[in-house]
């Protein structure tokens, strides 16, 4: 294995566990507004923080498990979808997380 | 779609039996939109690569199915202990090569085939292979106790930084004292050995009279003493150079490789005669009250050197991860004569 390979696994890796930490606040912030699954990794894609549908289905579940999202199976375009929308409870842990996240940027600006 | 209904088949089989219809629609509704979205771009149904793949996309039934579960992350060996674990079995395995080195030595020495050396292979891995099974089944019962008690929690609680360990610092010159009384002592044995065929006495004490040693402890006699001066030798090298601290466990690896060498040799040969007369009696007039000594005498001998044998087979395991690490520390003084105080 070459350095230049190495060091860009190395990056790879690094830059998922980055990214992997935030997914969580941007499904949250994208779910203010009620969307299902397919739409909402297009709304995240269009935005650039693209998910993989291995990670953002069993996510979505995992999220609705702790109370923070709230869902609906309804009709749309004559099929039934299961609309995820954010919960009261999603609220207030949004709001916080958000908070934590301006604290974390502004400490790494400082010392950047 | 029939590719699609084969792919959630297949996905469902590894779902947990209570979701399994909920994230089957779930995943299904995605997978159309997004199938319907590829076609509306393309102004044409999607053929049977395209779909396939959107659903290599989505990757293999098994971790796409994996990945709904919400079960924690199961470990067999947990991440605390495996550093435990994986250092046990190093040691293990490298006992386990050091017997079978030894093994090997010794059959070579006994005249035995390549071939015994390949069933002595075999046999290691016979070996090896159970007690693999069972580090791995003791340390993930520990494992599957402490994450259950929460035993590292207690640990982290109750520990305290003055209890660790001092740092002990390894010696870089063989101590004088050592080197003369090695000297001392091995001449003393060298002299000893050299009187004791001219002087029963020695070893026989008031029996020299009526007992004698049997004439298989000729053939051993000339490498005992090799080994005596051999020892010697080592002192007396120590007194002028001190700093070879690798030659003191490197000459008792030697050593007890060959006396280990030289006791298969004299069992082998009693298995063989099925008999143990190390010890004679010399003089049949004195009768039977002497061949009753002779016995015991004997069968002590017998005892003490399977005894020997076996105590040594260790020691020599030991030694020679003592010698490595000696030798390795001696280089690393060489090339940094000056150690840092954290290494």
């Amino acid at each position: 294995m070459t350095s230049s390979t190495s060091n860009h696994e190395l990056f790879e890796n690094l830059r998922l566990e980055l990214r992997r930490g935030s997914l969580v606040l941007a499904v949250l912030a994208a779910l203010r507004k009620e969307q299902y699954g397919y739409t909402l990794r297009k709304t995240l894609a269009e935005q650039g923080m693209a998910i993989d549908e291995g990670t953002l289905y069993p996510l979505l579940r995992r999220l609705e498990s702790q109370g923070l999202l709230s869902s609906e199976w309804r009709e749309e375009e004559k099929r039934n979808k299961r609309f995820y929308r954010l919960s009261t409870e999603g609220k207030v842990i949004l709001k916080q997380l958000l908070a934590e996240w301006q604290s974390i940027n502004s400490s790494l600006n400082g010392m950047l | 779609m029939e590719l699609l209904e084969r792919y959630l088949r297949a996905v469902k089989f590894f779902l947990p039996r209570r979701q399994q219809d909920d994230i089957l629609r779930e995943l299904s509704e995605n997978i159309l939109s997004q199938m319907e979205d590829k076609a509306a771009e393309l102004g044409r149904p999607l053929n049977e690569n395209e779909q396939a793949a959107i659903l290599k996309q989505h990757g293999h039934p098994f971790v796409v199915a994996s990945r709904f579960r919400n079960t924690p992350v199961q470990y067999l060996i947990g991440p605390v202990v495996f550093p435990f674990y994986w250092f046990v079995l190093k040691i293990l395995f490298w006992i386990g090569v050091g017997v079978g080195a030894l093994n090997s030595v010794a059959l070579l020495s006994g005249g035995e085939p390549v071939r015994q050396l390949l069933h002595g292979l075999l046999a290691f891995i016979h070996v090896a292979l159970p007690v693999f099974g069972w580090v791995t089944f003791v340390f993930a019962a520990h494992d599957f106790f402490q994450a259950k008690f929460h035993l590292v929690d207690k640990l982290n609680q109750r520990w305290d930084p003055r209890s660790l360990p001092a740092i002990v610092t390894p010696p870089q010159k063989v101590r004088r004292s050592e080197s003369v009384f090695g000297l001392i002592g091995g001449t003393v044995y060298i002299a000893w050995l050299l009187a004791v065929p001219y002087h029963p006495y020695l070893i026989f004490g008031p029996a020299a009279s009526a007992l004698r040693l049997a004439p298989e402890w000729h053939r051993f006699y000339p490498p005992v003493v090799v080994l005596a001066i051999a020892g010697l030798a080592q002192a007396v090298i120590n007194l002028v150079r001190p700093g070879w601290t690798w030659l003191p466990p490197v000459t008792r690896l030697v050593s007890n490789v060959a006396v280990l060498v030289i006791l298969r040799s004299i069992l082998r040969s009693v298995l063989k005669a099925n008999s143990y007369n190390f010890v004679l009696v010399a003089d049949s007039a004195s009768g039977a009250r002497y061949e009753t000594v002779a016995h015991i005498a004997n069968l002590a001998i017998v005892c003490t050197l399977a005894s020997v044998a076996l105590g040594l087979s260790i020691a020599v395991i030991i030694q020679a991860l003592q010698g490595l690490k000696e030798i390795f520390q001696w280089i690393r003084r060489r090339g940094n004569p000056l150690p840092s105080r954290i290494s």
